[in-house]
């Protein structure tokens, strides 16, 4: 098949590499942390480690007594965002399961003190 | 990941039967039976079901410039495809820098080895078992247990799965974690949970639970799927609970999901039966074993 014919056989006369020029897509990650009595704040999750706890020096910051200074941190691990307790005092929690690491799906709700925090995705374009 | 003094038990493989990757299984995974015990230095690992290729990518990865050699123990409940499927691809047994125990049954005198290495025939696999660059030692069990290992000490036990299959118990001086999958509890059990018929199997099977802080378990049918199942070497979730619950286990992991059981219906299966014994006494924490998932006990 010649060219023309090649482009006439389509709804959109462009070459599928041209279409998707530069486009591409990639999964983001958040957490969605509803700490009582703060405004629900959404962190969105990069290459680098979010660590989770009392002081303010955490990239989340729970100011509760129940939570200990660096309670818990989420990373990244090939495709995977990871949870993993730092050995804290009250635990972290995974739909309810007190974990010491576990690899965070879709809608997991973790558990660190009286604060509830969920993991989400969403696929983003991006060009 | 290291937590001193703390058994960190995690799961690998979760599935039975067949690898079942794919959009429905991310969360409780896809992978066949795998499970690691860590303890201070010491690796006890459970089968070796397609999960174990991920936790030899985990053990590269702190491999130290350390001479000495590290052992890595493996328990075989037994050799159907999904608890050995994995071995050839576990990269530790390449490396000079291991040590590998493997044990598991000596019901067919002779065969264990090989029946590992017959998995890595060229017909099967291009690369055969005497490439493996780690020093290998096959161990069936007979009379040399229980074995110690640092501190703990690992006993077995026979379950009722066609071909056979064993289960394992890891006692340290504060906590006990038993590995029993493939195991057919409605033939020792009734609906209730009570010992039928005076099964001997049975009574020894609730003595070697009794009180563990984990028991990770064969769950992998629902009650209506048993009734079609019976005699395949599976027990049904709610037998399982009962009969954990009658031991006083402290903690159960419902372990060798069906590969037709998909994430949601095991989050609806979860959430029924956590709803049920959430507020029963003794307390028994049950949850669904999924992939990526690590415990310290």
């Amino acid at each position: 098949m010649d060219e023309q014919k090649k482009l006439d056989s389509r709804t959109i006369a462009m070459e599928r590499t041209q279409f998707l020029n530069g486009m591409r897509r990639r999964r983001v990650s958040y957490l969605e942390v509803n700490a009582s009595g703060r405004p629900r704040l959404n962190y969105k999750l990069t290459e680098e480690k979010a660590v989770i706890g009392r002081i303010e020096d955490n990239q989340i910051t729970l100011p509760f007594t129940n939570v200990s200074r660096h309670h818990a941190a989420v990373y990244k691990s090939g495709e995977d965002y990871i949870l993993e307790d730092n050995g804290s005092t009250n635990g972290s929690y995974v739909n309810g399961v007190k974990v010491a690491r576990c690899a965070l799906r879709p809608n997991d709700l973790i558990q660190i003190g009286e604060s509830r925090i969920y993991y989400t995705e969403r696929e983003e374009l991006c060009m | 990941m290291h937590v001193k003094d703390k058994i960190l038990v995690t799961f690998w493989g979760t599935r039975g039967s067949i690898a079942t990757p794919g959009r429905s299984t991310e969360k409780f995974g896809g992978n066949t039976s795998c499970v690691s015990f860590k303890l201070n230095n010491d690796y006890f690992i459970f089968d070796a079901g397609t999960g174990i290729r991920g936790l030899g990518v985990e053990i590269m990865g702190t491999l130290s410039d350390s001479k000495e050699e590290q052992t890595l123990n493996l328990f075989l409940s037994h050799t159907h495809w999904d608890h050995i499927q994995g071995l050839p691809f576990f990269q530790p047994a390449y490396h000079p820098a291991f040590k590998m125990k493997i044990f598991g049954s000596a019901k067919k005198d002779g065969m264990l080895e090989s029946v590992l290495d017959g998995q890595m025939d060229s017909s099967y696999f291009p690369v055969p078992m005497s490439a493996f660059g780690s020093e290998i030692e096959v161990n069936e069990i007979k009379n040399d247990f229980p074995i110690d290992i640092g501190n703990s000490q690992i006993t077995y036990q026979e379950l009722d799965h066609p071909g056979g299959s064993l289960s394992f118990k890891l006692n340290t001086p504060n906590k006990t974690i038993i590995y029993a999958t493939d195991h057919e509890l409605n033939f020792h059990f009734d609906d209730n949970g009570e010992i039928l018929n005076n099964s001997k199997l049975g009574q020894e099977y609730l003595d070697f639970i009794q009180s563990a802080d984990l028991l990770i378990a064969d769950g992998q049918y629902t009650d209506e799927e048993y009734k079609t199942k019976v005699g395949w070497g599976h027990s049904s979730v709610s037998t399982l609970l009962k009969v954990a619950h009658r031991a006083e286990v402290k903690q159960v992991a419902v372990y060798h999901h069906d590969p037709m059981h998909t994430d949601t219906f095991l989050d609806e299966l979860s959430a029924t039966y956590l709803q049920k014994y959430q507020d029963l006494e003794p307390l028994m924490e049950v949850f669904w074993a999924r992939e990526g998932l690590t415990l310290a006990i």
